[in-house]
């Protein structure tokens, strides 16, 4: 364990010190800006649009961050055999919860800054509220789960190209599941809610990790609801680790 | 021996590693079916831009704004809300945005007008809002039917066939707006109406197609109407209406019961009006 | 002299294309263990099998009297692998601890780091290390974990005739020591000059494997390049 969060905290150094990492702040602090003139158009709800926006530009850099940084950075590795070191230190399991916890570390630094960066921005506009908190920690769980993704397939695909495309579908399928679900539950054909059913069942459920909506609102989330989205996240995030570790496993390199 | 035990130690890693697998797989889907159920209620944000804003800022995206906001309403339809009164507020909002960004995209009013009409309230609201949008689309034939198509859904026959005959003026409209009005005035019950329609219909057809059908349903109600006028008789003669149509013809009113050129035949409904099996 | 590594009777192929075929080779302690081949031979192949990155078809490698395991290869190898470039945004003192951090025992990082040559550049990035300092940085991190084996897959590739100078007095410092050394390498003649025994690997198999002398009395050279040809045209 303390292996694996010595690296880690060394990968968070790594990623820190990324360019993409550097853009994706500066990208932030830019979107700021047209979070704002969103606020302007937005009469009447002014508070409400710049909290959903903020807090929708830190997930959509966060998800940039994740899925980019975390494909090319395996791809890279794996290139210049760097790959071939860390294994010999560590193994495959350990390697890759390295890898994952070094990018979570990386995200919650991100969120920290970018937070950080929203608040002062919703302060100066007169619309801020603790409960943005709230959404940034299911943010956090969210993207938890896409960094979990994101090394599943960059381990499945050596294409990093691949690996990031299977991923943002599958964040991007995640979002729209509910809707999908909606219209497909009142199909009359039992094979095609059978097969919307267990698609829904084992598709991450982005939907309810998120807060936004209630953070929006100036509502924090229940401690029930975040006992239960932390309990869901971490067994998915341990399935899809095992997943991962069975396939590096088995893949050569 | 060795490598033996080297096997059997990896053999039981891959089954507590697959153990816990299944654990935490079972977890996943026991929260995703029924703790976080598929009816999520976050509240919304219920806030849309208005549209002059839009059409100022946006010349050249005009068209993929009206997309997005097309497919934003469309999730929504199978959203749930807290009434049905606000969904259908809200999804016409949607749909109106993107029917001024570009009013070439009919489906808005199809769905905004007519898929939302779940109930009377929401028909009427639907028929609002097709009304309201028309200017911008003042040649298309398809907004006063799917305002007929509501009216009809009402019950509100004759409104119906207003709309329907506003519909089959313009120049590109389908016959079947004509040919569907003879049964609207049966169920309005102005049966004359519809036949003095059928007739000035034959004075101008021309297709030998158009002929055929317009004689077939004015036959239609032609019988209808000379069975209702017997019931009268009926009914003046022996101070009660007719049990059926037989007894008429029993009786002698009738010399005999008109076939249905439609093939279902006519019959007497239980508050003594003539109806058609058609 | 012990036994540390053998391969016995390894095979391995990709698509139904054989690259190796019944591969048999002995490394002993304290010897310097030359691996020679034409490109696409299967030295890099044979490398990785004996690191598990790639599985054998059939055969196996063994570690003195057991089956070769990850925890031996973490505990008593260290691997330089081919064109090795280090991560950029990280400082070379930073690495070093990091990795330590994984292993049971271990020598100090600025310790390795003065062994390679590279004191001085503790504290910079190693995205602005040249090409021969990377290489020797390579070699640092080897020996981090102070292995009982090296394993270095053309340690010499992209250095400048000095550089190359510098990477096999490395060697022969490390093999002062009591390391084991397996390397590929291309370059005949400094091979020669510090490879205890060689094997030369010709299309997926071991066609010689001893002293270089009994080499050169085999073909009846004194010359290293025409021996390791005569050798390469023989099947």
């Amino acid at each position: 364990m303390k292996k694996i969060l010595s690296l880690s905290v060394l990968g968070l150094k790594q990623v820190r010190r990324q360019k993409l990492f550097v853009a994706m702040v500066f990208f932030f602090i830019l979107y700021l800006g047209f979070c704002l003139f969103l606020g302007k158009l937005s009469v009447a709800h002014a508070d409400k649009v710049l909290r959903d926006t903020g807090l929708m530009g830190i997930e959509i850099s966060l998800v940039i961050l994740s899925i980019f940084g975390l494909s090319l950075d395996f791809a890279r590795e794996r290139s210049t055999h760097t790959l071939d070191i860390y294994l010999l230190h560590l193994g495959r399991s350990a390697y890759l919860a390295t890898k994952m916890l070094s990018y979570i570390l990386a995200s919650c630094l991100y969120l920290v800054i970018s937070g950080l960066a929203l608040s002062i921005f919703l302060l100066l506009y007169r619309s801020f509220t603790p409960a943005i908190f709230g959404a940034l920690y299911s943010l956090l769980l969210k993207i938890t789960l896409v960094i979990a993704f994101t090394s599943l397939f960059a381990v499945v695909f050596s294409s990093p190209l691949l690996a990031m495309s299977a991923t943002l579908f599958i964040y991007i399928g995640a979002e729209l599941l509910p809707s999908a679900w909606e219209i497909m539950s009142r199909t009359p054909n039992v094979y095609e809610r059978g097969v919307i059913y267990t698609i829904y069942a084992i598709f991450p459920n982005f939907s309810r990790l998120d807060f936004r909506y209630l953070a929006v609102w100036g509502n924090f989330p229940s401690g029930t609801q975040i006992v239960q989205v932390t309990i869901y996240t971490l067994a998915y995030l341990v399935c899809v680790y095992l997943l991962n570790t069975i396939v590096l496993g088995k893949k050569e390199l | 021996m060795r490598v033996f035990t080297q096997y059997y130690s990896v053999g039981k890693k891959r089954v507590i590693t697959f153990a816990v697998f299944g654990g935490c797989l079972s977890v996943v889907i026991f929260f995703s079916l029924f703790i976080f159920s598929p009816s999520h209620s976050y509240t919304r944000l219920y806030f849309l831009p208005n549209s002059s804003y839009l059409e100022a800022i946006t010349p050249g995206l005009k068209s993929l704004l009206s997309d997005a906001f097309y497919i934003q309403a469309i999730l929504s339809l199978s959203d749930r809300f807290d009434s049905y009164r606000k969904k259908v507020r809200w999804i016409q909002r949607i749909f109106a945005l993107s029917l001024v960004l570009d009013p070439k995209m009919e489906d808005n009013y199809f769905f905004a007008g007519v898929v939302v009409g779940n109930d009377p309230p929401s028909l009427k609201a639907g028929i609002k809002f097709l009304k309201k949008y028309q200017y911008l689309n003042p040649d298309d034939w398809h907004i006063p039917y799917w305002i007929g198509f509501d009216y009809y859904l009402l019950g509100d026959f004759l409104s119906a066939i207003r709309y329907y005959q506003r519909a089959s003026l313009f120049k590109s409209a389908p016959s079947f707006l004509k040919s569907i009005q003879p049964m609207l005035y049966y169920k309005a019950g102005k049966i004359k109406l519809g036949i003095v329609f059928l007739e000035g219909l034959l004075s101008q057809a021309k297709n030998k197609r158009d002929i055929r059908w317009i004689r077939k349903k004015l036959l239609w109600l032609k019988n209808i109407n000379y069975l209702q006028e017997r019931k009268e008789e009926f009914q003046a003669l022996f101070g009660r209406p007719p049990h059926s149509i037989e007894e008429m013809k029993e009786k002698g009113i009738i010399t005999h019961i008109p076939s249905d050129p439609f093939g279902k035949g006519y019959y007497l409904d239980k508050n003594g009006c003539i109806k058609s099996r058609f | 002299m012990e036994e540390l590594i053998s391969v016995r009777n390894v095979s391995k192929s990709f698509s139904s294309r054989f690259v190796l075929k019944g591969i048999n080779l002995e490394v002993r302690k304290g010897e310097i263990f030359g691996l020679l081949g034409l490109n696409g031979a299967g030295k890099t192949t044979l490398i990785k099998i004996i690191l598990k990155f790639l599985r054998p078809d059939k055969g196996m490698v063994m570690w003195k009297d057991s089956l070769l395991t990850d925890a031996i290869i973490r505990d008593k190898i260290g691997y330089l692998p081919e064109n090795f470039f280090p991560p950029s945004q990280l400082k070379a003192i930073e690495l070093l601890e990091g990795l330590a951090s994984t292993c049971t025992s271990t020598l100090p990082p600025s310790q390795l780091l003065k062994m390679v040559g590279l004191e001085k550049e503790t504290g910079r990035y190693l995205g602005f290390y040249s090409r021969g300092m990377m290489q020797r940085f390579g070699v640092a991190l080897c020996l981090l974990k102070d292995p009982e084996v090296v394993i270095m897959d053309e340690p010499t590739l992209g250095l400048d005739i000095r550089g190359q100078r510098q990477m096999f007095d490395l060697m022969a410092s490390l093999k002062d020591k009591g390391k084991t050394i397996i390397f590929s390498s291309h370059i005949l003649s400094q091979v020669q000059t510090i490879a205890d025994v060689i094997s030369i690997v010709n299309r997926g198999r071991v066609s010689f494997g001893g002293k270089i002398e009994e080499l050169l009395n085999l073909h009846s050279t004194k010359v290293f390049e025409e021996a390791f040809l005569k050798e390469i045209e023989k099947q």
